[in-house]
C-alpha cells in the first residue's frame, strides 16, 4: 500500500514525460489523474481512524534492501505524515490546474518532474530508514532544481544554481550527520543499522550528540528555511515557474517534519541543550521574515518572505519541544502550505490578467475584478493570522507552547504578528485598493480558479474552526516526541489500547 | 605442475597470450574485424576461466604474483573494461578509418596484461614489470592516431613523463630494497618498520616513500602532478582516454592498496599525513578546475583527479572497510567512465570528435537515448541516490569516517557539492530547449550502443539494488584485509 503512494506518481511522471513527445495537452490531464489516484489512495488510507490515537504507525512496510549495509526498504505512516501527505497531494492538484494555462511549453517535461517532486516528498514523509530518507529528500531536490531551471523567469540560472548549493550542501550535512550516526551507533551496540527504531534507543548522547543533532538541525534547518540560511528561498520563489511554487510549499514542511521526526526523538538531550539557540533562530526567523515582507515590492518576494516568518512559528514550535508547540507547528505548516499555495495561485493568476507582480504595476482592482480581490483579502487577512482561520490556531498553539517554556521568546514572536499585519495590509491596499494603474483589460476570475481558490479559502477556514481532526490525527506521535523530550531520553511508545473489536 | 594446479591459473594465461594470439592474427589478416573477433573471444574466455580459479584461492603464483579474492575481482573488471573498451574501439575505427586499426587490439590487450599483472603483483619487482607493460603500451595507444598532431604530441609527452616517473619509482625501490632487503610486499612493510626502529620512519625509509609517492602521483594525476592528464584525455582517442581514466588509474590504485593493506604503513602517522593531504589537495584542487572548462573532455579530466582524490580516502580508510570500498568505487566509477567517453566517442562527426560542451546542446532532441546514458553517468558522478555513484560514495564515506577521518570526509563532502556544479551544467546543457547545436550526428554501431545501454543499466541498477555488489565486494576484500 505504501509502496503504491510511492509508484503512482513515479508512474504517472515518468507517463507524462513520454507521452509529452506525442501530444501536447495529454501530460497535465494524466498529471491531474495520477494525482486523483494519490488522493483516492490517501483516503482508503485514512479510512481507519480506529486506529488514530495509537503510538504505532497506522501503515508499515519493511524489507531488507541492502542488508549488507543495514539498509532497509522501511516505510511507516503515521498520523503526522498522513496529514503533511494530504497537503502535499492536494497542493500538487492545486499546482496542476495553475500550471494549466500557465505552463504551455515542453509540458511532458514539466509535469513529469512535478510528478517526481511529488513521489520525493511522498518518500520523505514515509520514509523511516534514514538511508531511504536521504535518499527521498534528494529525489525531492533535483526535479526542483530542473523545473526552476528550464522553467523559471529570468533570473532562474542564478536562483536555480543557488537553491542547488543551499539545498545540497545542507543535504550532504545530514548524510554526514546520518553516518555518524549510524557508526557511532554501531560501535556502541554492534549493530549495523540505518533504521529509526532501532536507532532511536541507542543514540548517543554528550558532546556526540550535540554535534550529530547539530547536523541534522542544519540538514532540515536549509530546507525550512530558518534565517540565515534562508537565502535560496527568496530567489527560488520569485524566479520559478508559479505554479511550482504552489506546490513547493509542501517541500518547506518536509524540514519541519524532518526535525520533528528525526532530529528531536534521536536527540533529546541536545535539542534541550540547544533550545535557547533555536528558539532565538525561530524568533529572529520570523521577525527578519516579516520586515523583509514588509520592504519587498514584488508580491512574490513578499509571500516569500511570510513563507519564511511562517516558517519561523514553526521552528519557534518545535524549539519549544511540548505538545502544545509541537501541535502548533503542524497546524502551522498545514495553514502555511495552504496560504502560500493560495497566494502563488492567487498570482498566476493575477499575472495572467495584468501582465505584473510589482506593486507599482498594481492598484485598484477592486472594481475591476472583485473576486479576484476578494481572494486576495481573504489570504492576506490568513497570513497574518485572523482568528477564525487555520493560520491563527497555529500561531497561538505555538505561542502558548513557547510562552511555557520561555515567555521571552513568546514576547518577542507576538511583535511578528504586528509585522504581519503590517506587510499583509499593505499588499492588500496596493494590489486591490488605490488609484488603478494596470492598463490591460481585467477580467475577473473564471470559474475553475474560483473553485481552485474557494476550497484554499474553505480548508483554512475549516481547520480555523475546526482544527480539531488535524490535531487527533497528529497528536500521537507528536505526543510521544513531547514525552521523549521532557524526559530528555528515548521513550517506549505507549501501549496501545485496541479498541475492543467489532 | 598438474593440470589440476594449472587450470586455476587459465585467466592469466590467457590474458597473457591473448596480446601474442592478436598480434599473430593480425599478421595473418590485416582486417580490423578479425582480430576484433578474436579479441573478443580471448577476453571472453579469460572470464569465463575465472570461476576456476576461484576454488584455489588465496594461491602464490610463484613468488611474484598472488592470486586472491582481490586480484580476482580486479581481474574480472579489467576483462570487462577491456571487452567494453574493444567494442567502442571498433565503433570508432569503423566510423574514422584509420590506418592499422588491428594492431589497436594488440595493444589494448597488452596494456590490460599488464594491468593484470600490476593488480596481482605480490612483489614490486613484478608490479614495475607489469606498469611498464601498461606504460609501453599506453604511449603507442595514446598517439594511436598518427595523422593527428596531438594524439602524437599527447604520446609523446606521456612517454617523458612516464619515463620520468619510472626513474623516480626505480630510485625509491631502490632505497628500500637497500634498508630491508626485500621488495616482497608482505615482508616490505615490517622490515622497514623494524628498521625505523618502531619509534617512525628511517630516514632513508621516508626518502625511498617519499619517490614512490611522488611515481604514483605521476601515474595517478594527484595534484600537483596531474598538469599533464586534462591534454591526455583531450587528445587520446575516446575509448584510450576511458582506458586511461578508467583501467589504468584503477589498476595502479589497486596496487598501491594492496601495498599499503599488506605493509601495515598506513599505521604510520607520518604516511597518513602525507596521504590525508593529498587526498585534500587532489579532490579540491580538481573540483575547482573542472568548473571553469569549456571542454568536455578536459572537465571529464579534471573531475577525475577529484575522483582520485576521494579514492585516497579509501587507502587512509585501509584495512577495515577501505578495501571493499575501493573495489566498489573501482567498478562504479570505471563503469561511470566508461559510458562517458563512450559517448563521446560515439559523437563524433567529421573525423572530430565532440569536445566543447557547447556542441553537446540540445542533444536530447536529436539523440535522446545517448543523452539519457551521459545524464544518466554524470548524475551518477555526482553522487545522487538511486544511482551506482551514490553507493560508492556512501561505502568510501562510510568507511573513510569509521576509520576516524572526519575532517575528511566533510572536505569531500563539501567537494561533491562543488562537483554537482559542472556536472548538472552538463546535464542541463544536454536537455536544454531550442535549436539543438549539431542536428545530424553520424550513425553508430548496434555494438557499441548497446555495450553502453547495459553499462547504463548496470549503474542504475547498482543504484536500485547494489546488495549483490557490496556483498561481493566485502568478500572479494576478505582475502586480502584479513590476512595477517
Amino acid at each position: 500500500m505504501l509502496t503504491l503512494l510511492l509508484l503512482v506518481p513515479a508512474a504517472g511522471g515518468l507517463a507524462a514525460w513520454l507521452v509529452g513527445r506525442r501530444a501536447a495537452d495529454a501530460p497535465r490531464k494524466l498529471a491531474l489523474l495520477t494525482l486523483l489516484v494519490q488522493l483516492g489512495l490517501l483516503l482508503l488510507v485514512g479510512q481507519e481512524p480506529a486506529r488514530f490515537g495509537t503510538e504505532s504507525p497506522l501503515l508499515e512496510q519493511q524489507h531488507p534492501w541492502i542488508p549488507s549495509l543495514g539498509i532497509s526498504y522501511h516505510l511507516a505512516l503515521d498520523g503526522l505524515g498522513l496529514v503533511l501527505l494530504s497537503l502535499t497531494v492536494f497542493l500538487a492538484l492545486a499546482a496542476v490546474l495553475t500550471a494549466w494555462r500557465e505552463i504551455r511549453e515542453r509540458e511532458g517535461g514539466f509535469y513529469g518532474l512535478l510528478l517526481l517532486l511529488v513521489c520525493g516528498l511522498t518518500g520523505v514523509f514515509l520514509a523511516v530508514d534514514l538511508v531511504l530518507f536521504y535518499l527521498f529528500w534528494e529525489v525531492m531536490l533535483l526535479p526542483k532544481f530542473f523545473l526552476l531551471r528550464y522553467w523559471g523567469g529570468p533570473g532562474r540560472v542564478r536562483a536555480a544554481w543557488r537553491f542547488l548549493l543551499y539545498t545540497f550542501g545542507g543535504g550532504l550535512v545530514l548524510l554526514l550527520a546520518i553516518l555518524g550516526l549510524h557508526l557511532a551507533v554501531r560501535q556502541t551496540t554492534g549493530v549495523a543499522t540505518f533504521d529509526l527504531p532501532a536507532l532511536l534507543p541507542a543514540a548517543p548522547g554528550g558532546e556526540l550528540g550535540l554535534v550529530l543533532f547539530a547536523g541534522f538541525f542544519l540538514g532540515f534547518a536549509v530546507k525550512l528555511p530558518v534565517f540565515p540560511l534562508h537565502g535560496w528561498l527568496a530567489d527560488a520563489h520569485a524566479e520559478a515557474p508559479l505554479a511550482s511554487v504552489v506546490l513547493g510549499g509542501a517541500m518547506l514542511k518536509a524540514g519541519g517534519f524532518g526535525l520533528i521526526r528525526f532530529a528531536l526523538p534521536l536527540f533529546p538531550a541536545a535539542a534541550l541543550h540547544l533550545q535557547p539557540l533555536v528558539l532565538g533562530l525561530g524568533v529572529a526567523t520570523i521577525l527578519y521574515g516579516g520586515l523583509l515582507a514588509c520592504a519587498a515590492t514584488d508580491l512574490r518576494r513578499i509571500a516569500a518572505y511570510a513563507s519564511l516568518a511562517g516558517m519561523g512559528f514553526v521552528l519557534l514550535g518545535i524549539g519549544a519541544g511540548n505538545e502544545l508547540g509541537l501541535q502548533g507547528a503542524v497546524v502551522g505548516m498545514v495553514a502555511h502550505g495552504l496560504i502560500a499555495g493560495a497566494l502563488f495561485a492567487l498570482w498566476v493568476v493575477l499575472r495572467a490578467q495584468t501582465g505584473t507582480l510589482a506593486l507599482d504595476g498594481l492598484g485598484g482592482l477592486w472594481h475591476r475584478a472583485p473576486r479576484l480581490s476578494g481572494f486576495t483579502l481573504f489570504f492576506a487577512l490568513a497570513a497574518l493570522g485572523l482568528p477564525g482561520l487555520a493560520g491563527f490556531v497555529g500561531e497561538f498553539l505555538v505561542l502558548l507552547g513557547t510562552f511555557r517554556v520561555s515567555p521571552a521568546a513568546a514576547a518577542l514572536a507576538v511583535g511578528g504578528l504586528v509585522i504581519s499585519a503590517v506587510f499583509a495590509l499593505r499588499l492588500v491596499q496596493r494590489t486591490v485598493h488605490g488609484p488603478l494603474r494596470v492598463t490591460r483589460p481585467v477580467t475577473d476570475l473564471a470559474w475553475p480558479e474560483r473553485v481552485v481558490l474557494g476550497l484554499f479559502a474553505l480548508l483554512l477556514l475549516l481547520f480555523g474552526l475546526h482544527p480539531q481532526p488535524l490535531l487527533d490525527a497528529s497528536q500521537a506521535p507528536l505526543a510521544q516526541v513531547a514525552r521523549t523530550l521532557a524526559a530528555g531520553e528515548p521513550q517506549p511508545p505507549v501501549e496501545d489500547h485496541p479498541e475492543v473489536a467489532p | 605442475m598438474s593440470l589440476a594446479q594449472l587450470l586455476p591459473l587459465a585467466p592469466l594465461l590467457l590474458l597473457a597470450a591473448a596480446p601474442v594470439v592478436t598480434l599473430l592474427a593480425s599478421a595473418f589478416s590485416r582486417s580490423p574485424r578479425v582480430v576484433f573477433a578474436a579479441t573478443l573471444g580471448l577476453l571472453a574466455a579469460t572470464l569465463a576461466t575465472l570461476p576456476l580459479s576461484l576454488t584455489a584461492l588465496p594461491m602464490d603464483v610463484t613468488s611474484l604474483l598472488r592470486l586472491d579474492g582481490f586480484g580476482l575481482f580486479l581481474l574480472a573488471l579489467l576483462g570487462l573494461g577491456g571487452l567494453v573498451v574493444a567494442c567502442l574501439a571498433d565503433d570508432t575505427w569503423q566510423r574514422r578509418p584509420t590506418a592499422r586499426a588491428d594492431r589497436f587490439y594488440p595493444l589494448l590487450l597488452f596494456a590490460l596484461a599488464g594491468m593484470g599483472v600490476a593488480v596481482l603483483a605480490a612483489d614490486f619487482a613484478s608490479f614495475f614489470l607489469g606498469l611498464e607493460t601498461l606504460t609501453v603500451s599506453l604511449y603507442g595507444l595514446l598517439g594511436f592516431t598518427r595523422h593527428r598532431q596531438a594524439a602524437l604530441e599527447g604520446g609523446l609527452k606521456y612517454l617523458v613523463l612516464a619515463a620520468a616517473s619510472t626513474a623516480f619509482l626505480l630510485f625509491g625501490l631502490a632505497l628500500l630494497y637497500a634498508a630491508a632487503g626485500t621488495l616482497q610486499l608482505a615482508e616490505l612493510g615490517p622490515r622497514l618498520l623494524a628498521v625505523g626502529g618502531g619509534t617512525g620512519l628511517d630516514p632513508q625509509v621516508g626518502l625511498g616513500l617519499g619517490l614512490i609517492l611522488v611515481a604514483f602521483g605521476f601515474k595517478l594525476a594527484l595534484v600537483p602532478f596531474h598538469l599533464i592528464f586534462p591534454e591526455l584525455y583531450q587528445s587520446a582517442p575516446p575509448p584510450v582516454a576511458a582506458l586511461l581514466a578508467a583501467g589504468s588509474k584503477g589498476a595502479i590504485f589497486a596496487a598501491l592498496a594492496r601495498f599499503l593493506a599488506l605493509s601495515g604503513l598506513t599505521a604510520v602517522p607520518s604516511v597518513v599525513t602525507w596521504l590525508a593531504f593529498f587526498a585534500a589537495l587532489t579532490m579540491t584542487v580538481g573540483n575547482l578546475a573542472a568548473l571553469r572548462q569549456g571542454s568536455l573532455r578536459r572537465l571529464l579530466a579534471y573531475s577525475s583527479v577529484a575522483h582520485v582524490g576521494y579514492l585516497l580516502l579509501a587507502l587512509l580508510a585501509l584495512p577495515q572497510g577501505g578495501l571493499a570500498a575501493l573495489l566498489g568505487y573501482l567498478a562504479i566509477y570505471g563503469a561511470t567512465v566508461l559510458v562517458l567517453f563512450g559517448g563521446i566517442g560515439l559523437l563524433a562527426a567529421d573525423g572530430q570528435e565532440a569536445d566543447r560542451i557547447d556542441e553537446l546542446t540540445g542533444l536530447a532532441q536529436t539523440r535522446p537515448l545517448l543523452a539519457g546514458l551521459l545524464a544518466l553517468a554524470l548524475l551518477s558522478l555526482t553522487g545522487v541516490p538511486l544511482t551506482a555513484g551514490f553507493v560508492a560514495k556512501l561505502l568510501l564515506f562510510t568507511a573513510a569516517f569509521d576509520a576516524g577521518h572526519h575532517w575528511l570526509v566533510g572536505l569531500a563532502a563539501a567537494n561533491s557539492v562543488l562537483s554537482a556544479f559542472y556536472y548538472l551544467r552538463v546535464v542541463i546543457v544536454l536537455y536544454r530547449p531550442g535549436p539543438p547545436a549539431r542536428t545530424t550526428w553520424p550513425r553508430a554501431s548496434r555494438l557499441a550502443v548497446a555495450t553502453l545501454v547495459l553499462l547504463g543499466a548496470f549503474l542504475l541498477l547498482g543504484g536500485l539494488l547494489p546488495d549483490p555488489l557490496v556483498q561481493l565486494v566485502r568478500v572479494a576484500s576478505q582475502g586480502l584485509g584479513g590476512a595477517p
